[in-house]
């Protein structure tokens, strides 16, 4: 089995040829545990705590301008495409030849499959979504408590984000699950550091709070609490499980499968409020 | 529509785990078969239809998230073989199904094999799949189960 799966990873390693330039939408890197650190303000950072270690995949929300990169890199892709069309007909149609000669006298000839043309709605191209993202833990802790307690700190292109899952998307493989059928987003400011609040061992989002300690390292840093907003579903673009984020109170709660945005209501007291600095 | 009932052994009781069907009750055979085909989306980690081969493209330093899911899906195939790609669907479409308020109710195995696949390194084509998903939905509506549900 394995010789298969890795004449298949082979494969795909010659589609994906290194070469090529990517966009860089999202820039993001874990601050490191030392003594003093030091704030970029050109960065946003997003500060998380967890009650064990934990890995946070984050999406970012494209804006105009990454939407336009974006449209273009897809335009030029569908072009490239396209050019190549003719030729993947002319070689359809040599085989195809070939196959009606021999498959009188071979059974086990298999019958080229016909090339679809690439047409601007049937061609689907990488999308956002996995373009621009950055994994957060469960590693590069930014300070350890007892009991596997962690905190994380990582700079992060400035803009809105959503959270994918509990999960992560390393060189070696992805890990975990999404949170696909509902999430939620936030955003990142340049210059500042959006607590994310703390995840707990049963994987409950509680939002951060006025009160909820900050390392002394960072007591010259701006801090906002997230500004988290309910968010709907998305693919499972891993082919991981999946779930979806648990209800928080004043942000995000759900109607069977379909996704409340609970801080676009008007106040209820049975639903709670949503906590924070702001 | 499928036939549900039958004699119950407590092998099959054993197994209801893993063969059972989805019922909600006041549902039409529409609205099943969206909310069928929907977490069999997720449930087959393709919830896009793709229809022309996407085409490849590097991005974030690494060609990790380009081949990601291939790449995860393979990781799983190569250390945990085709039955743990079995029980990932069985996982993903409880999942799904439980949060869209459909009870699962136990089922022999011979009568859940009529309408339902299994799908681990292989699977069925588009088109059977289709076909079995049609009869899922007809009896996520119409089903009358006499039996307690399980857990989601």
């Amino acid at each position: 089995m394995m010789r298969p799966l890795l004449c298949s990873v082979l494969g795909m390693l010659v589609a994906f040829p290194l070469a090529a330039k990517a966009p860089e939408f999202v820039k993001s890197a874990p601050v490191a545990d030392r003594p003093t650190v030091v704030r970029d303000s050109s960065l946003g950072y997003v500060l998380l705590r967890a009650d064990q270690p934990t890995p946070l995949h984050l999406m970012r929300i494209p804006t105009a301008e990454d939407q336009a990169v974006y449209d273009d890199l897809r335009a030029k892709a569908l072009e490239k495409e396209r050019k190549k069309y003719p030729g993947k007909m002319k070689s359809y149609e040599s085989l195809l030849a070939s196959y009606n000669v021999i498959k009188k006298n071979n059974r086990l000839a298999k019958e080229p499959v016909k090339p679809i043309e690439p047409t601007e709605s049937n061609f689907v191209f990488t999308p956002f979504n996995l373009m621009a993202a950055a994994s957060i833990g469960p590693m590069n802790r930014f300070a350890k408590g007892e009991n596997g307690k962690s905190v994380y700190l990582q700079s992060l292109t400035p803009g809105a984000y959503r959270i994918y899952g509990f999960m992560s998307v390393l060189p070696g493989g992805v890990f975990g699950a999404c949170l696909c059928m509902g999430s939620v987003k936030f955003t990142v400011k340049a210059g500042e550091i959006t607590d994310l609040g703390n995840v707990t061992s049963s994987q409950l989002l509680v939002p951060a709070t006025s009160s909820a300690d900050v390392d002394p390292r960072l007591n010259d840093w701006p801090i906002h609490s997230a500004d988290y907003r309910a968010v709907g579903k998305l693919p499972n673009y891993f082919g991981l499980g999946i779930g979806r984020i648990q209800p928080i109170p004043g942000v995000i709660g759900y109607d069977r499968d379909q996704v409340i945005d609970l801080a676009a209501r008007p106040a209820d007291p049975a639903l709670g409020q949503p906590s924070g600095r702001n | 529509m499928p036939k549900l009932y039958g004699p119950v052994t407590a092998a099959d009781e054993a197994n209801f785990d893993k063969y059972y069907y989805f019922h909600r009750a006041g549902t039409d055979v529409a609205t099943a078969y969206g909310d069928i085909s929907e977490c069999d989306g997720y449930a087959r980690g393709l919830a896009t239809s793709i229809q022309y081969t996407q085409a490849p493209y590097p991005y974030t330093y690494t060609m990790a998230g380009a081949i990601g899911g291939a790449i995860g899906n393979a990781m799983v195939a190569a250390i945990f073989g085709s039955a743990e790609k079995r029980r990932m669907r069985r996982v993903n479409m409880r999942a799904c199904m439980g949060f869209k308020g459909y009870q699962r109710y136990g089922l022999p195995k011979d009568l859940w094999e009529k309408f339902n696949f299994e799908e681990g390194l292989d699977g069925v084509t588009e088109e059977v799949r289709r076909h079995l998903l049609q009869q899922q939905a007809l009896v996520a509506a119409r089903a009358t189960p006499a039996e307690r549900s399980l857990e989601p």
